[in-house]
């Protein structure tokens, strides 16, 4: 597994992943199978999903929307965490040491109020990665 | 055509690099993007190849004007032919110069009450030709058919089971479906092209693992396109059927994820070797959690080998 991981990493450091909803994601379809039908009219398939059309991608954060919780939480939740991404693009260059550590503690509080238990290791990284 | 290339690497830079990376045995396929560059191009290759006795013939364009450059002889479509319905096999692929899009080629043979059987369904699946993975989410459904029908040990000329024979039917009746199916050639169809990004995703269910990779074409007037260029799928391996299923040999979910990771990185890295695009803006999305922030999140100095 390790081997695996470095060789992925060798070629797509780890800034290049990112999260997408199931839902969104096409090779769901590749993995379910669907009918010839459904394939010849799907626009997912052809032309992926709606949110990379757009030009700025910030989806590690919908991983929160996925999870049931207040409506109002969710909504702060996102957008604190799509402008945690926004810095977290400039990591390493120029960001704002103080305010992206804040940043970090407040969505590693909420999430651990909001995620369930299957979901620990979740904030736990989020968590490590502050300390 | 190595030496010709060379022979006009000084005067002609591009059309030597064309002739070295665009011939497929002796077919000769390049795209650019002005008519301009495409008549120039055509001629210098045309002049350097004819030079040393390859008379290149049998040109096919989406462009009327270029086709009209060419001699009558030279052409396999004269422009007055170019309808819509031409088409032209292209490295497997169909290819409609007029409408510019790619087909499937599906020359299946037409069941009529056959016995089904593992040949039958081996022999209908293989003749499915799409090496792009156009049609993947639907190709995959053979394949998980097939390793289903392996599981249960049927030989090769028994009948298989009435579940997987109806399966397999239903599948087949409704493959005339995609033969009008077509995927547009061209990456971006509006003004010019100022950034070109490899989007990447993967994703794995306990049966399959799946690959997809979409070329995101920024333009210079803000907007931007995206195409699918290609995907993979794989089938799961299976569970040794000996063992228990709780043992170490049985695969999860996780590193079925991975392993699709995997897949989707090599995918990327050769569709960025071919189409020349940096892998430095390439995105990739998975939808595992477990493998973004557990394993891929980490940065590669905090791994420790297990010897």
């Amino acid at each position: 597994m390790r081997n695996r991981v470095a060789n992925i990493q060798k070629v797509l450091p780890s800034e290049r992943w990112r999260y997408c909803r199931s839902r969104e994601n096409p090779a769901d379809l590749g993995t379910r199978g669907i009918s010839a039908r459904e394939l010849a009219a799907s626009e997912l398939w052809l032309r992926g999903p709606d949110f990379i059309k757009e030009n700025c991608v910030s989806s590690f954060g919908l991983s929160v929307s996925d999870l049931d919780g207040n409506a109002s939480a969710i909504a702060n939740t996102q957008a604190i965490q799509n402008c945690f991404f926004a810095n977290a693009r400039d990591e390493g260059a120029t960001f704002n040491v103080s305010s992206f550590c804040r940043l970090q503690n407040i969505v590693a509080r909420i999430l651990r109020l909001k995620v369930p238990r299957e979901f620990e290791g979740l904030w736990r990284y989020f968590i490590t990665r502050i300390e | 055509m190595e030496v010709i290339a060379d022979e006009i690497a000084d005067s002609e830079p591009v059309a030597a690099e064309a002739i070295k990376t665009n011939f497929y045995m002796d077919d000769f396929l390049k795209s650019v993007p002005t008519l301009e560059e495409a008549c120039r191009l055509r001629c210098v290759v045309h002049g350097a190849l004819a030079s040393a006795g390859f008379r290149l013939r049998k040109y096919v364009s989406n462009s009327r004007e270029l086709l009209a450059t060419v001699d009558r002889e030279g052409v396999a479509v004269t422009p007055v032919e170019l309808l819509p319905e031409t088409r032209v096999t292209v490295l497997g692929l169909i290819w409609e110069p007029d409408k510019d899009e790619f087909c499937v080629k599906l020359n299946l043979p037409i069941l009529v009450d056959e016995k089904v059987t593992k040949r039958l369904i081996l022999s209908f699946t293989a003749r499915i030709f799409d090496p792009l993975g156009f049609l993947a989410p639907f190709v995959i459904r053979f394949k998980v058919l097939l390793q289903k029908i392996w599981a249960e040990k049927f030989e090769w000329d028994e009948i298989v089971s009435v579940e997987n024979g109806k399966e397999f039917s239903e599948l087949t009746s409704t493959i005339s479906v995609l033969s009008s199916f077509s995927i547009q050639r061209p990456y971006s169809l509006k003004g010019k092209v100022i950034e070109q990004k490899l989007i990447g995703f993967c994703d794995a269910s306990e049966r399959a693992y799946c690959a997809v990779l979409y070329l995101k074409s920024s333009c210079d007037d803000g907007s931007s396109d995206v195409y699918m260029i290609s995907a993979k799928t794989k089938i799961a391996p299976v569970v040794k059927l000996n063992r228990a299923p709780s043992s170490e040999e049985n695969i999860t979910i996780h590193r079925l994820e991975l392993m699709t990771a995997t897949l989707l990185t090599e995918l990327t890295q050769r569709v960025s070797g071919n189409l020349n695009l940096s892998l430095e803006n390439a995105d990739v999305f998975s939808d595992s959690q477990v493998t973004l922030l557990g394993w891929l999140a980490k940065k590669p100095e905090f791994m420790c080998v297990i010897a």
